[in-house]
């Protein structure tokens, strides 16, 4: 994947606002503009922007509302091809994509640790 | 722990990120997603860090788990058990000293506490209006 952060809008859609929180402020320290949403509707409402370009999502598969996050992927296969999906089960997994994407941008060279973030995130639901 | 505190020490630091980090930090509560985007994106320009809730419930967690909220930017009427109100008042009970503005489409609401609130900023707002706003809540936190 050969992006630059500056050129592009990520989706971060979770309902739970603080892994939401935590997740979105690290990618946008590392240079990317976000969006995000707490439902699977919002996110549509997102991807109907046309002002934005959204070029990746980033969704928790379990999502309030009705709109699993499957549900949410397929919706973009159809209306939105191309964009890039990413479908995280658990904050590990999505703290490791939200890592993945800094790492790749042209900025950060510097090894991180996704571990990190879940333990923020785990700390601040006082967990 | 803020959430400054917790990105790894290789995360980027750009001009622009540092002078987010010297702006406020405002928690924005608005239920309608469009307009929430949108006042993120100015309340970022203006230099804020911000910090977004879709409803009261969201808020009152954030509120509970961030270490740093300068200034709490919320609409009063948003769907759910609890309304912006609900959000005013328990930022002055948990969070003294956090600013607050009180947002609406609809006028403002006669017989709100004033104490609940530092200031009511009518929807929509110009971006000048906002940042006037944020400088007078700000003059307002640090007057006492």
């Amino acid at each position: 994947m050969d992006h630059d952060p500056a050129a592009e809008t990520i989706l971060v859609v979770d309902g739970d606002v603080i892994a939401r929180s935590v997740i979105a402020a690290y990618l946008r320290d590392c240079g990317y503009r976000v969006l995000e949403a707490g439902t699977g509707a919002e996110a549509r409402a997102a991807l109907e922007r046309g002002d934005v370009a959204i070029g990746i999502v980033l969704a928790d598969i379990a999502l309030p509302g009705g709109l699993s996050g499957f549900e949410l992927a397929r919706w973009i296969r159809v209306h939105r091809p191309e964009v890039k999906v990413l479908l995280a089960g658990a904050i590990e997994r999505a703290a490791q994509a939200a890592g993945d994407l800094c790492e790749e941008g042209p900025d950060l060279a510097k090894p991180y640790d996704a571990r990190l973030i879940v333990d923020h995130i785990r700390r601040l639901r006082g967990g | 722990m803020t959430i400054a505190q917790s990105r790894p020490t290789a995360a980027r630091r750009g001009p622009a990120n540092e002078a987010a980090e010297a702006g406020p930090v405002v928690l924005l509560v608005e239920d309608e997603a469009l307009i929430r985007w949108d006042l993120a994106e100015e309340l970022r320009q203006l230099g804020c860090q911000v910090i977004e809730a879709g409803n009261a419930e969201e808020a009152i967690a954030l509120l509970r788990s961030t270490a740093r909220i300068d200034i709490v930017l919320t609409d009063i009427d948003m769907p759910g058990p609890h309304d912006g109100l609900d959000v005013a008042q328990l930022v002055r009970a948990e969070r003294p000293g956090t600013g607050i503005v009180l947002t609406s489409g609809r006028l403002r609401p006669v017989g709100t506490n004033a104490e609940l609130f530092d200031l009511f900023l009518p929807k929509p707002a110009s971006t000048g209006a906002l940042a006037q706003a944020l400088r007078d809540v700000t003059a307002r936190r640090q007057g006492g």
